[in-house]
């Protein structure tokens, strides 16, 4: 009993460490982003571009989703922030990826959009049914920790990923002259493993009470 | 005071069923029922907060679509208690029952068929004496919110501003989800007037809320209508007839059981 409940302790320590890294990847991010949307202003003819605007947009719903606490109820206080900002940032990543002639990544994209959507969508549309279910399925019964830090964590990384396409885009269209240093940065954390092994996450949820 | 409201909820040993529970106390299936919307509303509180502290009109704007939907659910229970129709109380029913088939679709298609739901729906109607084995008709979230506080036209300008803002409105102003800059705008006038609709949504789920729990058998929470009554007076008849009615409701109710000392 004591070996199981100290796995799962484990299991949900480097799933809430690994959240709050991307978090606060997220937040280098936004301040980064700052950087590029000045130069991008001062080159007037990109400042009104889409994918300027969109980004805009994004920024502030990163920005909120930076201060959140992530305490046990996380899921919920974000899913709106994520949501919207996923929503501008979809059309960007997806030109990036069809530019870049990518069929499996745009492949595994599209999945994690459709997941995506259909996760958040959960949590912006309260019904009395849907609530009755558990944390990470959009609901306010308890969670299994392991699910619901593995939906935080998946969701948390996928913006962060988005985000950073977003901005490549942006930066490579406008010419910002720091850019490489920032796409060598973030290349070191962007493809970062899911913390947990495939069977060691199985083996948990299976055994979760 | 969704905290004080949430009081009398259980989380724990009953949590709620979407019907209730046959013999369970119908106060407590009330309160718990409703308790889901005002616990997912505490939820986004905190975040309507920062997003205010920090100029985020987009933030403020997403959640309150999220609380729009609450304050609409928890309402459209209330309408039955206040409108005492029975066509209200079928739309209300229909709605449940839609909204139980198509989340069990959704989330349970794996373990259960669609027929099967039919079935479970078809057999509640009967333990409620109604026999009628057709679908629920289709409800829309712009149906559920029309009798908020800014209904259908507050909800779709959050929807389209900041919900899911279309690429030609980002160049336009912040309150309709336009984003000039990275700045945050102190624009005073707009936050005032989504906080101003969200609290006044907020009172009147708290106030429905109480109307459920009394018209289910439970006291008048006296800290509450006297909050609500003082909230109320500070506005006058801007909040319109139905805060008259459901205050008049509540009030009469009050004296009936608890009378004032005064």
């Amino acid at each position: 009993m004591l070996n199981r409940e100290r796995t799962h302790d484990e299991a949900e320590s480097k799933l809430k460490s690994g959240c709050l890294r991307f978090r606060g990847r997220l937040r280098w991010l936004n301040e980064t982003h700052r950087d590029v949307d000045d130069f991008v202003r001062e080159a007037k003819s990109l400042s009104g571009t889409r994918h300027a605007l969109r980004l805009r947009k994004v920024y502030f719903h990163v920005r909120a989703i930076t201060s959140c606490p992530m305490g046990e109820w996380a899921l919920h206080a974000m899913a709106p922030d994520i949501r919207a900002a996923a929503e501008q940032l979809e059309p960007i990543v997806r030109d990036h990826i069809v530019d870049g002639s990518d069929n499996a990544a745009l492949s595994k994209r599209r999945k994690h959009y459709a997941w995506r959507e259909k996760r958040l969508a959960r949590f912006s549309h309260p019904t009395p049914t849907l609530l009755i279910y558990p944390g990470f399925a959009g609901g306010l019964h308890d969670a299994c920790p392991v699910l619901y830090l593995t939906v935080l964590h998946k969701l948390v990384q996928g913006l962060t990923t988005d985000y950073f396409m977003g901005l490549d885009v942006l930066a490579e269209e406008a010419g910002y002259p720091d850019w490489p240093e920032v796409r060598d940065a973030a290349n070191q954390f962007l493809w970062e493993p899911y913390p947990l092994r495939p069977d060691e996450f199985s083996r948990l949820v299976n055994t979760s009470t | 005071m969704i905290q004080h409201s949430l009081s009398g909820a259980d989380f724990e040993d009953s949590f709620p069923d979407i019907f209730g529970e046959p013999d369970g106390d119908p106060v407590i299936v009330t309160r718990n029922r409703c308790g889901l919307f005002l616990r997912k509303t505490e939820l986004h509180l905190p975040a309507i907060l920062r997003a205010h502290e920090d100029n985020n009109i987009h933030s403020l704007g997403v959640h309150a679509r999220v609380i729009h939907e609450c304050v609409a659910n928890v309402q459209m229970a209330g309408s039955v208690v206040r409108e005492k129709t029975p066509k209200r109380l079928d739309w209300y029913m229909n709605a449940l029952e839609y909204d139980y088939q198509r989340t069990l679709l959704s989330l349970e298609h794996r373990n259960i068929r669609a027929d099967e739901i039919r079935d479970k729906i078809t057999d509640l109607r009967e333990r409620t004496g109604r026999r009628d084995d057709r679908p629920p008709n289709v409800v829309r979230i712009t149906d559920k919110v029309e009798m908020t506080n800014g209904g259908r036209d507050w909800y779709e300008h959050l929807s389209e501003s900041f919900g899911h803002t279309p690429e030609n409105a980002l160049t336009g102003l912040s309150f309709n989800g336009g984003v000039a800059s990275l700045d945050p705008e102190v624009d005073d006038i707009s936050f005032a007037a989504l906080l101003d609709t969200l609290t006044c949504q907020i009172v009147s789920m708290l106030l429905d809320h109480e109307l459920l729990v009394v018209a289910a058998g439970g006291d008048s929470d006296r800290v509450l209508l006297d909050w609500v009554h003082d909230f109320m007076d500070r506005l006058g008849s801007a909040m319109g007839p139905y805060w008259d009615q459901a205050s008049e409701m509540l009030r009469g109710r009050t004296v009936r059981q608890e009378p004032t000392d005064a």
